[in-house]
């Protein structure tokens, strides 16, 4: 454990700069916190909630993945070296849970892989939730991280403390930016996990509604009402920091062809359909029942934990009022 | 790479976003949170408003109708046919034998330069766009 | 925009979006909100979801923001004027008008009570296949709230009665006092990013920028003071649907034509295209080789809107700005760029170092755009205009005290049935319209993967009964003909149409439905009819 001063992060950042891009929260317009390249300084030190989640790192809104001339294939892959910093804990533990789905049953998704292998990540654990669809606790998650991080920081004031989750974390560690902690850092750590617990009011009441959902309570009827308001935009899927829904298709290039993946949304008539033209989800409801119950219901059979880790970035881009947070207190209501 | 923030090319809502350049090209979307139309969210043209802007079948170069044929041109060539077509119409048949159809897709610094080139450099009311269709 | 300049003195929205959060009724008429603005879509839903807000829709189809509706009313096509008399009648019977705001804010009552009188419950409901009780629920609902808001769009305004509907919109709004007050008004919802924009810069026949008439002696000699000319035209030009019956007579020799794509998306487009083909010269200016670009003798290619900075002004009259996000692509000019080109060549030097130095002009010769500078755009969300001077905040609603043109005008519209109602030959009724995942002629939306996905083609919306008579199933390929010609596409056999009504849409060049669509216009505001009678049979 060390402690960073915090008008230390920034020059800290740099120095990583020189071996890593460096990925950290700014503000764009003072009033839209994306992930955006370290550059020359519009870094302030906040770390908030980004509009989109940091899974835009690892698996971009559009990418080349494959180029074909006459005679050549090439695979593109980015095996540089990243850091990530100021990640939320949510953010981190989605990002290992989408680390299951990119290499399941031994089929690895190179370009995520690449892009994964080399990126290290600074957490930044929530003291208080930085928006008020904030929901982890509930979602079964916490506002700071146990494993799973290379370093990980409590804000004390006007210095973070620094804890080190791996090799790279140490590595990190030992740069002079960082100071020695004192022996009360370590108490201070606690009373900090504590207080950010209880600062955690949102609660919708996932549980509950993960019940509900393998209850079978849920009728058509009940999600083809919902479904009745949703306009089709995508925008939940998009930020969501574990929805990995991708579309593919090829564009001329200068001397061939290109191709390309893209977000993709599983709201989409287009998406659920089979090449046969059969849809096993044809309406509206029934694909956003098939979205939530992947989450809710389906991910904790396979895996023992939810696929939603309560970021609420779904609520905040919704532009109908149907993020979980929403779906999952009505189903709350049935 | 960067970030910018556009108004959104389709409906008369007037929605906000940023688009994501990589490479000169357009690779993304984000929302605009504080926007007082869109405040965060976007409809599905919107979030794919990126991916037409690189097109390959984007027009890359002025193209003149030579008899049958269509070929490549200069600006220079391009221009020059136009306004000598232009002029000799006007010069023949008045100057109201020539139209100008502005558009509603483009910016209002564009509309006002393309109706005062109809009637400060052509001298014709002859100017409407597509609001009506 | 001529039907509410003629009622108010100003043809434009007159509220805000962001006011429809606190209003406590809409009354939705002609637009398919959903899939054409879904961001404002979205507001109603809320509203009404959120806030118990009530949705009136009047649409023929049964649309998704139809389904969400507390009242919808299917009503006959072309039935517009009937059906919104026939709200007004009641609400005159009932007593549930604004008295005082009559009296003190409008002229010309008594000529409209006059009109109304004929327009009985049984007679409305007759002409427009509606339940008198479900007129007089409406009726009702809209009367009595505070907050009513009228959303209108092209549902109403393409027709040879456009106006008179759009007219009828605005008595009803003023006769219930829904005028000059935030989350009320009478809104248009315009269909493209800038329509508004090209209306206010003067992209048309009859006016300079801010809708100052070329015909007005004085507005002349300011523009050629400006302008440095001294021989402006005080003669009105002609419209597009004009320009496409003159360019047929041989009276337009050229036409110049930037960033629209009418040999898709005027009515009867064959012969639009015919039209267009038999010009002199053409010259189009576009980013993708359009429909319109393939007939023409000069083609420019420009730059997209990422590609250049300028302003657009959104539904709501608000002017933004937009940057410059990736730069030109190679071997593109902005458009603005090529004009300055074009017209400096043809002898008028035109230079200007950016977009914003055209500002700072229009800034100066449009008094309702005067305050609305690229300083002021550059660090804000925009103005909504009008807004005369650098001090002034904007306008987000219209007429609050006294209506632009002083006393609101009743101008009370008789209905007339459509130009072209279906009979023995042609007996279904094609309207048409846009899906929410393509935009327009599709020069744009088709090139976008997922919306290309979701939406390849063509397709007729029927309703099952008239597909049994027919014995068509989902996909079955049909034959549509109407009096200007034929097409090809399969059935989607849908509840939400009516029976002897047919939907389909103009996105696909390979198979448009505007080469059978009706060009009889609106002969106030030119706006075309588009919807037509139309056979089908088997194919």
């Amino acid at each position: 454990m060390k402690r960073i001063r915090k008008d230390n992060v920034y020059p800290f950042l740099k120095e990583m700069e020189e071996t890593r891009d460096v990925y950290c929260p700014q503000w764009l317009n003072d009033k839209d916190l994306l992930f955006l390249p370290l550059g020359d300084g519009k870094f302030d030190g906040y770390i908030g909630k980004t509009t989109v989640s940091a899974k835009s790192l690892l698996f971009p809104q559009t990418e080349e993945i494959i180029s074909f001339g006459k005679e050549i294939v090439k695979k593109n892959t980015d095996s540089r070296n990243t850091l990530a910093f100021g990640i939320r804990p949510c953010e981190m533990k989605a990002i290992e849970f989408t680390d299951r789905f990119m290499t399941r049953e031994g089929i690895t998704d190179p370009h995520y892989q690449s892009k994964r292998e080399g990126m290290i990540s600074v957490v930044v654990a929530c003291n208080e939730p930085p928006s008020d669809t904030c929901f982890c606790l509930d979602a079964g998650g916490k506002p700071y991280l146990d494993d799973g991080f290379d370093m990980q920081l409590f804000d004390a004031g006007d210095y973070y403390i620094a804890v080190s989750g791996s090799k790279e974390g140490d590595e990190m560690l030992s740069s002079g930016k960082f100071e020695q902690s004192d022996e009360e850092d370590g108490k201070r750590v606690e009373d900090i996990k504590k207080r950010s617990l209880e600062s955690q009011v949102r609660k919708p009441g996932m549980k509950k509604a993960i019940e509900t959902l393998k209850n079978g309570k849920a009728t058509n009827e009940f999600w083809e009402n919902l479904a009745s308001r949703c306009i089709n935009c995508g925008g939940c899927v998009y930020v969501c920091p574990t929805c990995t829904c991708f579309n593919v298709y090829d564009l001329q290039s200068s001397d061939g062809y290109s191709r390309y993946r893209s977000w993709d949304a599983c709201l989409h008539a287009g998406f659920t359909m089979e090449t046969s033209g059969h849809n096993p989800r044809p309406t509206q409801g029934s694909r956003l029942a098939r979205r939530h119950e992947h989450k809710l219901k389906f991910d904790v059979i396979n895996y023992g934990e939810s696929g939603c880790m309560g970021c609420g970035r779904c609520s905040d881009a919704c532009p109908v009022g149907l993020g979980a947070i929403e779906i999952i207190e009505e189903l709350n209501n049935l | 790479m960067s970030q910018t923030l556009v108004v959104c090319p389709y409906c008369g809502c007037g929605c906000s976003f940023y688009i994501e350049e990589k490479d000169g090209r357009a690779v993304g979307v984000t929302p605009s949170t504080d926007h007082p139309v869109s405040r965060g969210s976007l409809c599905v043209k919107g979030w794919r408003a990126y991916e037409f802007i690189n097109h390959p079948e984007r027009l890359r170069s002025p193209m003149i109708r030579d008899g049958g044929l269509v070929r490549e041109a200069t600006w220079e060539e391009a221009t020059d046919l136009i306004v000598e077509n232009l002029l000799d119409i006007k010069e023949k048949h008045g100057n109201d034998a020539l139209a100008f159809l502005s558009s509603a897709k483009l910016t209002n610094e564009e509309n006002y330069l393309f109706m005062k080139m109809a009637r400060a450099t052509f001298k014709t009311n002859n100017v409407d766009h597509c609001a009506r269709l | 925009m001529a039907g509410l300049a003629a009622t108010f003195g100003s043809g434009a929205m007159t509220n805000s979006i962001g006011e429809m959060e606190d209003a406590e009724v809409f009354f939705v008429i002609g637009s398919n909100t959903t899939e054409q603005h879904p961001l404002i879509a979205s507001r109603m839903i809320r509203a009404v979801r959120e806030k118990n807000a009530k949705l009136i829709v009047a649409d023929p189809r049964d649309t998704k923001i139809a389904k969400l509706a507390t009242i919808h009313m299917s009503h006959t096509i072309g039935s517009d004027v009937a059906l919104l008399n026939g709200l007004m009648h009641i609400i005159i019977k009932e007593g549930w008008e604004a008295s005082e705001y009559i009296k003190t804010r409008t002229e010309n009552f008594e000529k409209l009570k006059e009109v109304l009188e004929r327009y009985t419950p049984e007679r409305v409901s007759e002409i427009t296949g509606i339940d008198k009780a479900v007129l007089r629920s409406a009726a009702e609902i809209y009367a009595k709230s505070k907050k009513s808001m009228i959303l209108y769009a092209m549902g109403i305004t393409q027709h040879v009665a456009g106006t008179d509907n759009v007219k009828s919109c605005a008595n009803l709004a003023m006769l219930t006092g829904h005028v000059g007050s935030p989350s009320t008004g009478v809104n248009p919802l315009r269909g493209q990013s800038n329509v508004q924009g090209a209306c206010d810069m003067g992209a048309l026949p009859n006016v300079y920028s801010g809708y100052q008439p070329v015909t007005d002696q004085r507005i002349k000699g300011l523009f050629e003071e400006a302008w440095g000319v001294n021989d402006l035209s005080d003669k009105a030009g002609l419209t597009l649907t004009d320009m496409m019956d003159a360019g047929q007579r041989g009276d337009i020799k050229a036409m110049y034509i930037m960033g629209e794509n009418p040999a898709m998306s005027d009515p009867d487009s064959k012969h639009a295209r015919k039209v267009l083909r038999n010009l002199d010269f053409l010259v189009v200016q576009d980013i993708f080789l359009t429909e319109t670009a393939k007939l023409a003798n000069v083609v420019l290619p420009a730059s997209s809107f990422a590609e250049k900075m300028g302003t657009y002004t959104n539904t709501e009259r608000r002017v933004q700005l937009s940057r410059q996000a990736i730069p030109v692509l190679d071997g593109t000019m902005p458009d603005w760029q090529i004009i300055c080109k074009v017209s400096s060549k043809a002898g008028y030097p035109m230079s200007y170092d950016s977009p914003v130095d055209i500002l700072d002009e229009i800034n100066r010769v449009t008094p309702s755009y005067r305050g609305i500078t690229f300083d002021r755009l550059n660090n804000s969300w925009g103005l909504q205009w009008p807004c005369p001077d650098e001090k002034h905040d904007g306008t987000p609603f219209l007429h609050k005290d006294k209506f632009a043109r002083g006393l609101g005008f009743f101008d009370a519209r008789e209905y007339a049935p459509p130009p072209e109602v279906p009979d023995e030959e042609f007996p279904f009724q094609l309207i048409t319209g846009r899906v929410g995942f393509q935009f327009h002629t599709g020069t744009m939306t088709r090139k976008v993967s997922i919306l290309e996905r979701e939406e390849p083609k063509a397709f007729l919306e029927m309703n099952p009964k008239d597909a049994r008579r027919l014995k068509l199933i989902n996909g079955s390929k049909v034959a549509i003909e109407s009096r200007r010609g034929e097409l090809y596409m399969p059935v989607k056999i849908t509840n939400d149409i009516p029976e002897k009504v047919v939907f389909s849409t103009f996105h696909y060049s390979d198979n448009n439905i505007n080469d059978l669509t009706i060009n009889a216009v609106d002969p106030v505001a030119k706006i075309p009819e588009f919807s037509c009678a139309v056979s089908i049979r088997r194919v």
